[in-house]
């Protein structure tokens, strides 16, 4: 377990100080219009302002479209499989808590094949961001239903429409245990995702933000409305949460909502007539995963002596 | 087994006691499961240990933790072989029995797991019993049992027990101990030793009326019983311990500086983890148990790609839910040791018992191609040993190794050499220096397939590492040619360890009439069985294979020297003489199946899934029978 | 009443940075022995190292002379950068298994103990000086004549982002009744956790000219503070006091604003000395900053301010107001709010 074995990276006049351009990658592939370039640039703006050194920076990120978002970042990445980012994310967090860790789903990645182990993560509350990238649909593999598809809406796989209610993600995550940090966001509101993103790079623990996300292909329609009419959107606001002033003239409702309150949260968490945006649950005093039992690490020398003492302990 | 028995009589001066001298013993305790038979055989198997005998003692475990009390699935305790030499395997049929009831025994009875010249003792209780259900079931059992040539001796435990304890039934096992250590003649103050070593934990009280339950065992077996076995011992050896393979399996993690294994409950992998689980606390190191199989081999992945090679633990079904992240520790080249303790299968199988049926899925389970290593170890000890080496090949081929155990070795007791930890096994402290200009993720050897690997921390080797096919600088590229490159580079990984390896040893002489390959925790019984058999003057000979993939070189060379090749396998293969079986349609044994594909030699098979180690008379049983058939005139 | 929070207990609190900063050295520890195993091995070395590395299983069964020749091995240091490699590992090695003696500071009656704290950090700094040799001497540029000190310590002002940032924390033990504080706001930086036992000191409110917006400051007699001290993000220090003593905890992590991060458990009353021949500024200036933060944090907002307080022995109001007669020569407090908040 090393908590920080870089001790030998910041060698003499290591002051080093990282520009936008320190953490630009190769330009993105996505569709035009795709929310995910939105995310990709908030993501880098936050990059610069928490100075977070390229690194010992790490994004982990499953399959869907959200998932290449990782190598367009020029830190870390670790593009893995199907639903399986938040193991991958853990066992990266519990061998370098040193590290900062950054996970990107998409919706199917996160509420299905996945989401048993979103559940789990939530529960662990280690000290990484959860992003929920979710555009209601399955993109990559070209329009099939996912779980946050709202009900009624087509696509190839339900023709008709989806069969069920949507999945609602903020509600599943504030019912689990020991959930710690839980916000929703928009990627057309920038100055808002920023800063729901800079709250959650700052709280310890487990910071699952839900991102809602066009998919200019597929989903288009279920977001206009949010876009074009301010009315539909309601901020959560509060010290404690996000609150960014420049929003209040666009956006005239808003609710003064502790993220401590986590009946409320719940409340708000609804589906309801407007979208709301903002830190629905915050406690930083939950249980970390990392944090319950740490031992130093140990020179070879030392767990030589440790070795031979637990062999005395089996000696014939 | 029944050689080097022979019979004294003592001077009648009391009670006649026949001793019995032999160089070695097979007995077993069995209880209901709770009633402690095997704390019981695992410190007559420590004691003889510490006393110089060779030593091999194995649970006897039913599926469930509290089967109904008194049934004949319901039997659990422990079987010691004991030996003046080395022992390597369980033996052939148990030779003393003790059982706690009837059930027990006649479940065992059963199973044929007792000689036709057992002795038997059994508790008195229930003969008498006030239920007439009890007594039923004790009359139909012993009349089953009836014609066995079994010698019953009843034993009043339960009453000799209330003599000390309120609870008859916490205290049997330790009045049982008592009764072995007189009719086996142990050191008494090593038993006290042994028996307050492992009630202290609960208290000072309970370990003393454990050991007044010993000593009254004794005394009673000393004025009651009428033999004695006398098992010689080998003095003043090389410093040992013991303990079983899955304890030897977390003990070589520890000594390979592994920092971090992942698992989810399952038997019978799990009790690798109790002792990890333990171990890590003191000795730094996390161990985590995952939400399911998949999540703990991605928490293994991510914590081997960010730092020092990390591991899981698992046995079959747990194998297979782990595939998808295996492929892609194997396309990414991020190195990670799996352990799968192999037990019955398919499906939930048989869970507590033995078997070697996830040979070809360990070595072709992957969807795609995903060349990796799979190694065996034929020992407990190796059990110990082989974690340093699994460690070792994935960090410096940046590749997948799985180690096969089974569930012989993981609950299997044997003492060993106590290993000389050298601090070249430790697992070297991540490379956090500055990555070298113009240095790729996968900058392959083109001759050998080898990169270095790059982790995170690691200045200026910013990278995005990912399961899509990619070129060396880890970009997804999709192009026939650079999938065709990176292909060759993953699997001449596997050709240049194969190349580095040294042919196996062969057992017995290095040609013959007939080659036993074995693998696995077969070794013991195989090699016994060779033995007994060029002592009946059978030209045999064996060899034990360790890796398995990629295989161990020259093993065409050696099979040409024999007349016939044949596998003694714990998996199943159809018998060339059963119903609609022909050379065609014929299933073999799973090392038989790749020795054949990768030798081209007609590698023949004897294999059995009896859900228990194979005996070595009956392996003999097997070498008999096949050179009978195909190799005498 | 004395504190009797004793140094072991305070360690104690605050076992868990150690811990984390001891993980760092003993980590570099073994990068470094590796390094120096490996190039200090001739080719038959190498060998024999990697049928070590192999393990008992691999003896026998693979090559040890193929698989070294397929392990690329880092190029052969010279022996100046080896020695000087060795000599860093030893530094390390020495604070891993050394015990808790390097984190603990005792300050004399009269001494400054910016000054003592900050011998004790350059000490410990000898561990980065220790990894700047290692890293200096991999890469070839390490020079005896110019480097060598780093091995015997390095100033905290030298320490760069990546070294404050591990900053180990550090127990000190004042004796005396008017420790000297305010030069420590230099040193409050990065990772720095400073928890104060000062039994003797008289001064109520010592730490209230250390208070900034991203400090962790706090006086008490609670062992809850360090406790608080250990899981905040922050930098910070944390005075164990006598009983007397004001009571107040300020926490970066409460918010922006002076009034959510400063709360006041309780205002001495005890009185300014007159009848001392000298009387003590710094003591009466500090209590006299905490007066002007609680002014200026109730200031800020009733509401806010009024909930935290209502515990106070005596009437802060009241309390505030003798403070700012007494001393007339302060600004109002709408200034000092003006200027806090």
């Amino acid at each position: 377990m090393n908590e920080l074995c870089s001790l030998a990276v910041y060698g003499a006049g290591d002051d080093r100080s990282f520009a936008l351009g320190d953490y630009e990658g190769p330009l993105p592939r996505w569709c035009p219009g795709c929310g995910d370039h939105s995310v990709l640039a908030a993501v880098q703006r936050l990059l610069v302002a928490e100075q977070l050194a390229p690194e010992r920076t790490v994004f982990v990120s499953g399959i869907g479209c959200s998932s290449r978002l990782p190598h367009y970042v020029r830190t870390y990445g670790f593009h893995g499989i199907h639903g399986r980012a938040l193991p991958v994310a853990t066992g990266i967090k519990l061998h370098r808590p040193d590290l900062s860790v950054f996970v990107v789903m998409g919706d199917g990645d996160c509420t299905s094949i996945g989401a048993g182990h979103w559940l789990h993560a939530t529960r662990y509350n280690m000290d990484m961001v959860a992003l929920l990238l979710d555009n209601n649909i399955y993109g990559l593999t070209k329009n099939q239903t996912s779980p946050t598809t709202p009900q009624g809406y087509p696509s190839n796989t339900q023709p008709r429409g989806s069969y069920l209610p949507a999945l609602n993600p903020l509600e599943a995550t504030l019912g689990m245990t020991n959930a710690s940090f839980v916000a929703q966001t928009a990627e057309w509101i920038p100055a808002h995702l920023f800063a729901t993103l800079q709250a959650a790079h700052r709280h310890r623990g487990f910071s699952f933000v839900r991102v809602l996300q066009r998919c200019p292909k597929y989903t288009a329609p279920l977001f206009e409305e949010g876009m074009r009419k301010p009315d539909v959107i309601e901020l959560l606001v509060h010290d404690d949460g996000v609150t960014v002033p420049a929003l209040a003239g666009v956006y005239k409702h808003s609710i003064h909502h502790d993220p401590l309150d986590l009946d409320g949260a719940r409340r708000l968490a609804e589906e309801g007539d407007r979208i709301r945006l903002g830190v629905f649950f915050r406690d930083e005093s939950r249980s970390r995963y990392e944090d319950i039992r740490r031992l130093r690490s140990f020179t070879a020398e030392e767990k030589i002596d440790l070795l031979e003492g637990e062999l005395e302990r089996h000696a014939v | 087994m029944a050689t080097g028995v022979d019979v004294l009589t003592e001077p009648p001066s009391r009670p006649e006691i026949r001793t019995i001298r032999t160089s070695e013993h097979v007995l077993e305790i069995v209880s209901d499961s709770g009633e402690g038979a095997q704390k019981c055989g695992q410190i007559f198997g420590n004691v003889s240990a510490r006393m110089g005998n060779g030593v091999w003692t194995v649970e006897i475990i039913p599926a469930e933790i509290e089967p109904p009390p008194r049934s004949p699935a319901g039997a659990s305790g422990n079987r010691v072989r004991i030996g003046k030499g080395p022992v390597t395997n369980w033996g052939d049929e148990t030779e003393l029995v003790v059982a706690f009831n009837e059930q027990a025994l006649l479940g065992r009875h059963r199973l044929g797991a007792l000689a036709s010249h057992a002795t038997v003792l059994i508790e008195n209780l229930w003969a008498t019993h006030a239920d007439p259900g009890i007594r039923g079931q004790w009359s139909e059992a012993l009349a089953e049992m009836e014609g066995s040539g079994y010698r019953i001796v009843e034993v009043p435990m339960e009453e000799r027990c209330l003599t000390v304890v309120e609870n008859a039934r916490r205290g049997k096992n330790m009045f049982v101990l008592g009764l072995l250590a007189w009719i086996y003649d142990r050191d008494r103050d090593l038993c006290r030793d042994q028996i307050e070593g492992a009630f202290r934990k609960k208290s000072e009280e309970v370990a003393a009326a454990n050991v007044r339950l010993f000593e009254e065992g004794y005394d009673w077996a000393a004025e009651n019983l009428d033999f004695r076995i006398d098992v010689e011992t080998s003095q003043a050896r090389e410093p040992m311990v013991v303990m079983n393979g899955n304890d030897a399996i977390a003990f070589g993690a520890v000594a390979a500086g592994m920092e971090l294994a992942a698992m989810y409950p399952i038997t019978p992998a799990t009790s690798v983890s109790h002792r990890l689980g333990e171990m890590f606390e003191r000795f730094g190191g996390v161990l985590h148990q995952a939400e399911d199989e998949i999540a703990a081999a991605g928490v293994a992945i991510g914590a081997s790609y960010a730092g020092k090679v990390a591991f899981t633990i698992t046995s079959g079904p747990g194998l297979a839910l782990k595939t998808e992240f295996l492929g892609l520790s194997i396309m990414a080249e991020i190195p990670l040791v799996v352990v799968d303790v192999q037990r019955g299968g398919p499906s939930t199988g048989l869970p507590t018992k033995v078997e070697q049926s996830d040979l070809l899925a360990a070595i072709f389970g992957q969807p795609g191609d995903a060349p990796h290593v799979v190694i065996a170890p034929a020992t407990i000890e190796e059990c110990f040993h082989v974690m340093v080496t699994a460690r070792r090949i994935a960090e410096a081929f940046r590749a997948v190794v799985l180690v096969l155990s089974d569930a012989n070795l993981a609950t299997g007791m044997q003492p060993f050499r106590r290993p000389a930890i050298d601090p070249a096994w430790l697992a070297e402290s991540p490379d956090q220096s500055p990555v070298p200009e113009g240095m790729q993720p996968y900058q392959w050897d083109p001759r050998t397939g080898l990169s270095a690997r790059i982790m995170p921390g690691q200045p200026g080797g910013m990278h995005t590492l990912t399961g899509l096919a990619h070129d060396e600088a880890s970009h997804v590229v999709y192009d026939s040619s650079t999938h065709q490159r990176s292909s060759t580079m993953r699997s001449r990984k596997m050709a240049v360890l194969q190349r580095a390896l040294q042919p196996p040893e062969v057992n017995g002489p290095p040609e013959g009439k007939l080659l036993l390959v074995g693998w696995g925790s077969t070794k013991g019984a195989i090699e016994e069985a060779v033995s007994r058999a060029r002592s009946e003057g059978l030209s045999v000979s064996s060899i034990h294979l360790r890796f398995l993939s990629p295989l161990e070189p020259g093993l065409r060379g050696i099979f040409d020297r024999f007349g016939k090749v044949m596998t003694v396998e714990i998996n199943y293969s159809d018998e060339p003489d059963d119903p609609y079986i022909t050379e065609e349609n014929r299933r073999r044994g799973q090392m038989a199946f790749l020795l054949r594909a990768q030798t081209l030699v007609d590698v023949d098979c004897w294999t059995r899934v009896p859900g228990e180690p194979l005996r070595p008379r009956l392996i003999l049983d097997a070498i008999r029978g096949r050179m009978r058939k195909e190799l005498m005139p | 009443m004395q504190s009797e929070i004793s140094t072991e207990a305070a360690l104690a609190a605050l076992e868990q940075p150690r811990t984390l900063f001891l993980s760092a050295v003993a980590d570099l520890v073994g990068e470094l022995g590796r390094l120096l195993v490996q190039d200090r091995d001739s080719e038959q070395g190498r060998e024999q190292r990697s049928a070590a590395s192999l393990g008992a299983f691999g003896a026998g069964r693979v090559d040890a002379r193929r698989f070294a020749a397929l392990i690329s091995d880092r190029p052969v240091l010279p022996p100046a950068a080896l020695e000087a490699l060795g000599r860093a590992r030893a530094v390390l090695s020495a604070i891993v298994t050394g015990g808790p003696e390097p984190f603990v500071v005792v300050v004399g009656p009269g001494e400054d103990v910016a000054v003592a704290v900050g011998a004790g950090l350059a000490r410990l700094g000898r561990v980065f000086g220790a990894a700047r040799v290692a890293a200096l001497a991999r890469a070839g540029a390490y020079r005896s004549s110019e480097h060598a000190s780093l091995l015997e310590a390095l100033p905290f002002a030298r320490w760069n982002r990546g070294e404050r940032a591990l900053a180990p924390p550090l127990v000190v033990r004042v004796e005396g009744p008017r420790p000297r504080l305010s030069g420590l706001a230099d040193l409050l930086n990065g990772a720095v956790k400073i928890a104060l036992l000062a039994p003797a000191s008289e001064s109520p409110a010592p730490l209230a000219l250390l208070v900034s917006p991203g400090v962790f400051v706090a006086q008490g007699s609670s062992l809850d503070l360090l406790e608080r001290l250990r899981s905040s993000p922050a930098p910070g220090i944390v005075a164990i006091l006598p009983e007397r003593s004001s009571r107040f905890v300020h926490d970066p992590a409460g918010g922006d604003k002076l009034r959510d991060r400063l709360t006041v458990e309780y205002l001495s009353d005890v009185p300014p000395d007159d009848s001392r021949s000298r009387r003590d500024f710094r003591a009466d200036e500090e209590q006299a900053q905490l007066a002007l933060l609680i002014a200026a944090a109730s200031g800020g907002s009733a509401n806010g301010q009024v909930e935290r307080v209502e515990d106070l022995r005596s009437d802060p109001a009241g309390l505030l107001a003798a403070w700012l007669l007494r001393e007339a020569s302060l600004p109002p407090p709408v200034d000092a709010r003006a200027g806090a908040a």
